[in-house]
């Protein structure tokens, strides 16, 4: 393993953060969006809940779907074609490069997101960290990871030809992993059983499209779709 | 020694015939021009190259190392590269992005002297702690090859080093492409500059939709290529014997204006011997060296007359 090869890409990662300042907007927007249709959608249960009481049942998966954006968004910045195949070309190790990017473009935005979602409930006169909200972010992050991972796999076993698979793919890992806790949120242990509703799916399905069209604007694969 | 060897190459992606069966060797020490015009295969060689691609079959070793097997991964420390899209870190300063790219090749000694000697080689020591995405395109051009001697590469592949650069980038990009030749390294280079590639290339391929149209020395192919204008005296004899001299390749009349092709320069004289044998009076010869742009243009032109055909 290049050892130094690695600190360079932990550092580069660092120093080139700031480019990550425009996706968080980004997914800020979208993700206070969905929380507005959230609160002022039908009942989550049987129950009536108030608004506010629907809102910490969702938190979770807004949060997921923050972190979710904000990794997969910056991912496919950092490993943008053009970086990565300058990468490719040094002698860098592959799995160095993955790892490597992996675990400081995943781990931050993570963190940050964390950072940026937590006061936002205490605002809202909830409990900082719910124990749900605990247990949903350990299920998300490795979750999340293994999307990112998958992703960018995929992305790089095709070199040359991957143009849209990248979007795409995440994109449907990020709907599929979502589903997937939304449905089975309970055998984890959340306090609550949620059904998928339609007003769901809508709000799933525009944030993915409209993460699809960033991550297409921000890699340029738009207009590089004609690699030879 | 051969830098490098491909043999029987091709690549498919998909339906589409991207290189159908290249076959060209790059010897040690020598600029080598690859052209050909949009879609002609000069990239995916170029990503082959850099195994960044895989072939779809055929065989390219590089520096001795089949570029395919892992090994191939300790020879890239010889290799340097741009390649089309530069792959600068945009908001980071040139320094940084050298300092990267250092740290992913060589140890810690001598990394800020090596960074600074290069910054200057390139003109970029004015600005070099600003973000590369305030550059303009040539000196990011520049920046780029400066990131691609940070390995003091054997060889290096570059794929249209002068896009987008004034003439002062140009004339700077040239000298340090002649001096890595002086000392012995290895070029290749991919381009659509016709004019700069026969200032500094030593042998050119062409290649056009996949297939490979010439591999030979820019020398060789001008020798063939020598283009004579003469002006002749009115009344004067024929000119038919022309057909029966087998160093005139062709030749066309226009009133007293006679425009001819030779094999080689050297006929010249002969050429004038023939014509005073033949009682024209010769009233003026203008020699023409037909450039590489000129049989670029011919192959290239025959190429798709023979496919349409």
């Amino acid at each position: 393993m290049n050892s130094e090869g690695v600190f360079a890409i932990k550092a580069l990662v660092w120093k080139d953060s700031k480019n990550l300042i425009p996706y968080f907007a980004f997914c800020l927007v979208i993700t206070g969006w969905a929380l507005i249709l959230i609160v002022f959608s039908g009942p989550v249960t049987g129950d009536s809940p108030e608004a506010l009481d629907r809102l910490v049942a969702y938190t979770p998966f807004i949060i997921a779907m923050f972190s979710a954006a904000v990794m997969i968004t910056s991912l496919s910045e950092e490993t943008r074609e053009n970086t990565m195949e300058a990468l490719l070309c040094t002698p860098m190790d592959l799995r160095d490069i993955l790892c490597t990017k992996i675990l400081f473009i995943s781990v931050f935005p993570y963190a940050i997101s964390m950072i940026l979602m937590l006061p936002l409930l205490t605002v809202l006169g909830k409990p900082v960290v719910s124990v749900a909200v605990l247990y949903q972010m350990l299920v998300d992050l490795p979750l999340a990871l293994l999307v990112v991972a998958s992703a960018t796999i995929a992305w790089l076993k095709i070199p040359g030809k991957h143009h849209g698979i990248l979007p795409m793919f995440t994109s449907a890992c990020i709907l599929v992993s979502l589903f997937f806790c939304f449905n089975f949120g309970a055998s984890y242990g959340l306090p609550f059983n949620l059904p998928v509703s339609p007003l769901f799916t809508t709000v799933l399905l525009v944030f993915s499209l409209s993460l699809v069209y960033v991550i297409y604007e921000k890699t340029g694969t738009i207009e590089k779709s004609n690699v030879i | 020694m051969d830098s490098i060897s491909i043999s029987h190459l091709s690549k498919k992606i998909g339906k589409t015939q991207i290189l159908d069966d290249i076959s060209l060797t790059v010897q040690s020490g020598e600029i080598f021009s690859y052209l050909g015009p949009n879609g002609a295969g000069k990239t995916t060689t170029l990503r082959i190259l850099l195994n960044i691609l895989k072939p779809t079959s055929g065989t390219v070793t590089v520096l001795g190392t089949d570029v395919t097997s892992p090994e191939y991964r300790h020879t890239r420390k010889k290799i340097g590269f741009v390649l089309e899209n530069t792959g600068l870190y945009e908001y980071l300063s040139a320094a940084d992005n050298l300092e990267f790219y250092d740290r992913l090749y060589n140890s810690p000694d001598g990394r800020q002297k090596r960074i600074t000697r290069l910054l200057e080689q390139v003109d970029l020591s004015a600005v070099k702690d600003k973000p590369v995405s305030t550059f303009s395109f040539g000196m990011k051009q520049r920046l780029a090859l400066a990131r691609a001697l940070i390995n003091d590469p054997s060889l290096l592949f570059l794929d249209e080093p002068m896009k987008g650069l004034d003439v002062e980038g140009r004339v700077m990009i040239r000298k340090i492409l002649l001096d890595l030749k002086k000392n012995g390294a290895t070029i290749f280079l991919n381009s659509h500059d016709l004019d700069e590639m026969q200032r500094i290339s030593s042998r050119v391929a062409v290649i056009n939709k996949g297939k490979l149209l010439l591999c030979d020395s820019y020398e060789n192919l001008a020798k063939g290529t020598t283009h004579i204008e003469l002006e002749i005296g009115t009344g004067a004899g024929s000119l038919q014997n022309f057909d029966s001299i087998p160093w005139i390749t062709s030749w066309q009349q226009e009133g007293n204006m006679v425009h001819i092709e030779l094999e080689n320069p050297e006929y010249r004289n002969q050429l004038s011997h023939a014509l005073t044998g033949m009682g024209i009076v010769i009233l003026e010869m203008k020699t023409e060296k037909r450039g590489l742009e000129e049989i670029y243009l011919n192959l290239i032109r025959n190429d798709e007359v023979e496919e349409n055909e």
